[in-house]
């Protein structure tokens, strides 16, 4: 039994003081000499074959190197198809390419915005001029920017190596849907329609890479996964893998996008063709266009119901929209299908997903990971049934979910759905779910509530095609601290303190002993990266996999110099002693010391692969649309989810609220409009709305502890169900506010002002 | 690039810089690149997402929409002018204290931000005041709620 000293409580996060100070350093910060800077050139087509002309960037004031693709093959080999979300050549040492994979200044460009050249000179601003004096030509190409257009029979094939732009389909069918849906009593269905929408971390997207001395070249990037853009790296420019370090430094937000490689390619070849350090950061209106975006779909969901109200089928039909290129889209593909099926016990499905290249930006990566789509048109259907069969929507979901026991995750253990049931009894008392709603304050006000729920796994362990491995090492130092090397990434959800705060509690030191060192591909043992909630869940359990095996080699030396039985012995703030006798003891520092006099060191690893755990979350909105002008306020917003255990529950609030905010900015104003001509409308922080402070409603959160048998001090993942909530339950909530479904996101007035325009139309009612 | 370089003296975070700089340099840029004033931060440099923020004459302002030149002989405050490692400003370790730091990104710039909100309201004041007080600035990890929280506190520490 170990004794719990920090876990649980609200540890004060250890890089707030240097964030404070303003003295933590991200990639622009990092000042090293004779350092060039780069700038990309990029396409101005959505679709063409180029023909790029380098003389006049080289001709440039400053301009040390240039690359397109008449010079790449000199650093890339052959210029090799790459995986941007970068393949996994731990499982799989073969690279098989695939269709749509990305390649470095391909002659043929997919999207406005592809880079086509890129150019380092000795400022910024020579290095921007002259990438604006590279000459490019472009034949022309037909493109296809909307899912319609690539669909189409005539429609132009952005890859050859597939007959269609249709580039991946993905089904889950279940049961018998079809009788299901011929023997029902009734049936809604409605089509859906979710948008593109954009990470906005504050830290516009870098790369910095610094030719060693030692000959290694170090890429300092925000990569989410800094062993695995390694791997891809080396094999994209045919170099051993231990020739690269990647490296952390301080990341200013990622939520995905840094999931993905995007300017890290570019710096390293400029690097490796001018052997100088090269740093590329991207300006803002690149980082819109040049990483990665949640995929917009469009989707037609239908439900079958018995006479008795229950569900009986559900069908879906999704088009996802994957931009130019795969990177992430296959794995997205199935999240969206499979969570149609994570939250209720549905007999009957049949969930197709399609995925279509189009000439856009790419889609990858972005917290939620495809759940967001599909959980929003879900749950709405569920409020659409619920009132079609006269049912509380609370009611209505408690009827249908999940079942208890059910065989569940890679090895099959029974699900336990007690912090499912406590996370709804929760939400529905603090919101007050059965109470009557006062009544809004003025007349052309109406008020209405909804809510929405959603489990989620943290981890992707059992997934074809996926590797969920993360190590941890733990060694004891001689001044009696601890370092505890893991990739773990921080990027600002506070990883390095909680999992300080899970290696602190089980060695028995004071977590301010503890030092996480940051995540480096030369220092830190493996890590799948920061994504799928599974940092916490997974890391955590490797950090107190190898905190256990150090404190048994501390207690093993600690009993033959005390000459105590080792389970006799304990650790309580840095010291191992009797137990019963607090006087009668070693510190942690002798241990290290003697140990090395022995010709040891108090080093442990340990990497965990197995299981997931399944997370549940609850929201609920009151809304008040004004039915003159469309206009929607959300005034209160409740999110209650389950963490197993809140390790920290100062960053588990910040982690919901932060989540929540995005999911409100999902439901109520964030869009990324591509025109026609497959150009960004609005690639900008200015047009793109991401909200201010004062801008939306008090986020109130409940944290609600089940413990998971599974997890580091029975932790779960905490990040990214509660992006999937806010949308859903605005829209039932306007559902019930004003009886119209508004199944198109952004939620914006004048959908919903046409919405209930159409609605008084159908009722004879004045406009 | 064949512009003609100025000398200006700059009054930053309490001490006076000689310097050259270019005509239409942006103070972002001076104050990174020539102060080494590494904690105000560029995340758009068009405006709107305030993390560059700093204080001339105790006004807010974006130092992405002024030139160096008109910042001559008037006092810019950064987040490095608030306090000190030795001396935290009670805005540092409020955000510090309330979790209101996750990446970190946006945190100078919304320093910078509280100060000047601090400084022109004396009486407590609620937090949706608090709320619009800080719209003008970005953040896109907390959901603003620790952020309003640690300058409220701030402000129940400075009020009367």
């Amino acid at each position: 039994m170990i004794e719990t000293r920090s876990v649980g409580r609200r540890v004060e996060r250890v890089d707030a003081l240097s964030k404070a100070l303003g003295t933590a350093a991200y990639v622009e910060d990092i000042q090293v000499p004779g350092m060039l800077h780069a700038a990309l050139t990029r396409s101005f087509s959505p679709h063409a074959v180029v023909t790029v002309e380098e003389a006049p960037a080289r001709s440039a004031p400053g301009v040390e190197g240039v690359l397109s693709s008449a010079t790449i093959g000199t650093v890339a080999p052959g210029g090799p198809s790459f995986d941007p979300a970068c393949h996994d050549f731990e499982r799989d040492p073969a690279f098989d390419p695939q269709p749509g994979d990305f390649r470095l200044f391909d002659r043929r460009v997919r999207y406005v915005g592809e880079p086509v050249a890129a150019v380092a000179a000795r400022t910024r601003k020579e290095a921007q001029a002259a990438a604006d004096r590279v000459d490019v030509r472009y034949r022309p190409l037909t493109s296809a920017v909307s899912i319609e257009d690539a669909i189409a029979m005539d429609a132009v094939v952005i890859h050859d190596s597939i007959s269609s732009n249709i580039a991946d389909t993905f089904r889950v069918a279940t049961g018998d849907p079809e009788s299901a849906f011929a023997g029902a009593d009734r049936v809604v269905e409605s089509g859906f329609d979710t948008p593109r929408q954009k990470q906005c971390q504050l830290e516009p997207t870098g790369c910095l890479v610094i030719p060693a001395t030692d000959g290694r070249m170090e890429v300092w990037t925000s990569h989410q996964s800094p062993h695995r853009a390694r791997s891809t790296l080396a094999h994209l420019f045919s170099i051993p893998e231990t020739r690269l370090r990647v490296v952390n430094p301080e990341i200013g937000g990622a939520f995905g996008k840094a999931d993905a490689l995007t300017a890290e390619p570019y710096a390293l070849a400029l690097s490796l063709v001018t052997g100088s350090p090269v740093r590329l950061v991207f300006s803002r209106t690149e980082d819109f266009v040049g990483t990665e975006a949640r995929h917009p779909m469009v989707a037609e969901v239908a439900m079958s119901l018995s006479a008795e109200g229950l569900i009986t089928g559900v069908k879906a039909r999704c088009r996802v929209d994957w931009g130019a290129y795969r990177s992430h889209s296959p794995r997205v593909l199935r999240v969206i299908a499979n969570q149609f099926l994570q939250t209720y016990d549905i007999p009957n499905a049949d969930i197709e997903v399609v995925g279509v290249f189009t000439n856009t930006p790419v889609a990858g990566a972005f917290r939620g990971y495809g759940g967001p789509q599909s959980v929003f048109a879900l749950e709405h259907m569920m409020d659409v049934a619920a009132r079609s069969v006269g049912v509380d929507p609370l009611a209505f979901r408690k009827r249908h979910r999940m079942r208890d026991g059910v065989p569940w995750g890679p090895q099959g253990r029974p699900l336990d759905l007690s912090g499912f049931d406590e996370t709804l009894r929760v939400a529905s008392e603090t919101f007050g779910w059965g109470d009557s709603t006062a009544p809004p304050p003025e007349s052309h006000l109406r008020r209405g509530r909804g809510m929405a729920m959603t489990s989620w796994k943290s981890g992707i362990a059992g997934k074809p095609g996926s590797i969920d491995l993360s190590g941890a090492t733990v060694c004891l130092n001689r001044d009696g601290t601890v370092d505890l090397r893991v990739a773990a990434i921080e990027m600002g959800t506070g990883i390095r303190t909680t999992l300080a705060q899970i290696c602190a509690d089980t060695l028995g030191v004071a977590v301010g002993s503890v030092r996480t060192v940051p995540a480096d591909s030369a220092a830190t043992p493996f890590d799948s990266g920061a994504n799928a909630s599974r940092s916490l869940y997974r890391c955590g359990q490797a950090v107190m996999a190898a905190a256990t095996k150090a404190r048994d080699r501390m207690l093993a030396s600690a009993a033959d110099i005390l000459e105590v039985d080792a389970a006799d012995l304990t650790v309580a703030d840095g010291v191992v002693f009797a137990v019963g006798a607090p006087g009668y003891g070693i510190s942690v520092a002798d241990l290290a010391r003697r140990a090395l006099m022995k010709g040891v060191d108090i080093v442990e690893t340990a990497y965990t692969e197995f299981e997931n755990a399944p997370t549940y979350a609850v929201h609920c909105a009151e809304v008040d649309i004004d039915i003159d002008t469309g206009e929607l306020t959300v005034n209160r917003m409740l999110a209650v989810q389950d963490v197993g255990t809140a390790i920290n529950p100062t960053i588990v609030e910040g982690q919901i609220e932060g989540a929540t905010h995005q999911g409100l900015g999902y439901a109520l104003t964030e869009e990324l409009i591509v025109d026609e001509g497959g150009v960004l409308v609005n690639g900008n922080l200015m047009d793109y709305t991401v909200t201010y402070a004062g801008d939306g409603p008090t986020i109130e959160v409940q944290i609600v502890e089940c413990p998971d048998p599974t997890g580091p001090f029975g932790a779960k993942g905490a990040g990214e169900p509660s992006i999937m909530l806010p949308a859903p339950a605005v829209a039932n909530a306007v559902l019930d506010a004003v009886r119209v479904s508004v199944t198109s996101l952004p939620l914006t007035p004048e959908k919903l002002l046409a919405a209930l325009t159409d609605r008084n139309s159908d009722e004879g009612l004045p406009v | 690039m064949g512009e003609p370089a100025v000398s200006l003296t700059l009054r930053v975070d309490n001490v006076s810089h000689d310097l050259v700089a270019e005509p239409f340099e942006l103070l972002v840029d001076t104050l990174r690149d020539r102060l080494a004033k590494r904690g105000v931060k560029i995340g758009c440099r068009e405006g709107i997402c305030g993390t560059c923020n700093v204080l001339i004459d105790g006004d807010l302002v974006r130092s992405c929409l002024v030139l160096a030149v008109q910042a001559e002989g008037r006092e810019i405050t950064t987040s490095e002018g608030l306090g000190s490692r030795s001396d935290l400003h009670p805005l540092q370790e409020e955000f510090i204290a309330k979790g209101a730091i996750q990446c970190g990104f946006c945190t100078p710039g919304f320093l910078v931000a509280a100060a000047a909100l601090l400084a022109e309201q004396r009486s407590p004041v609620g937090r949706r005041d608090l709320a619009d007080g800080l719209s003008g600035t970005l953040c896109r990890c907390t959901g603003y709620e620790k952020i309003v929280d640690a300058v409220a506190a701030a402000f129940t520490r400075d009020g009367p």
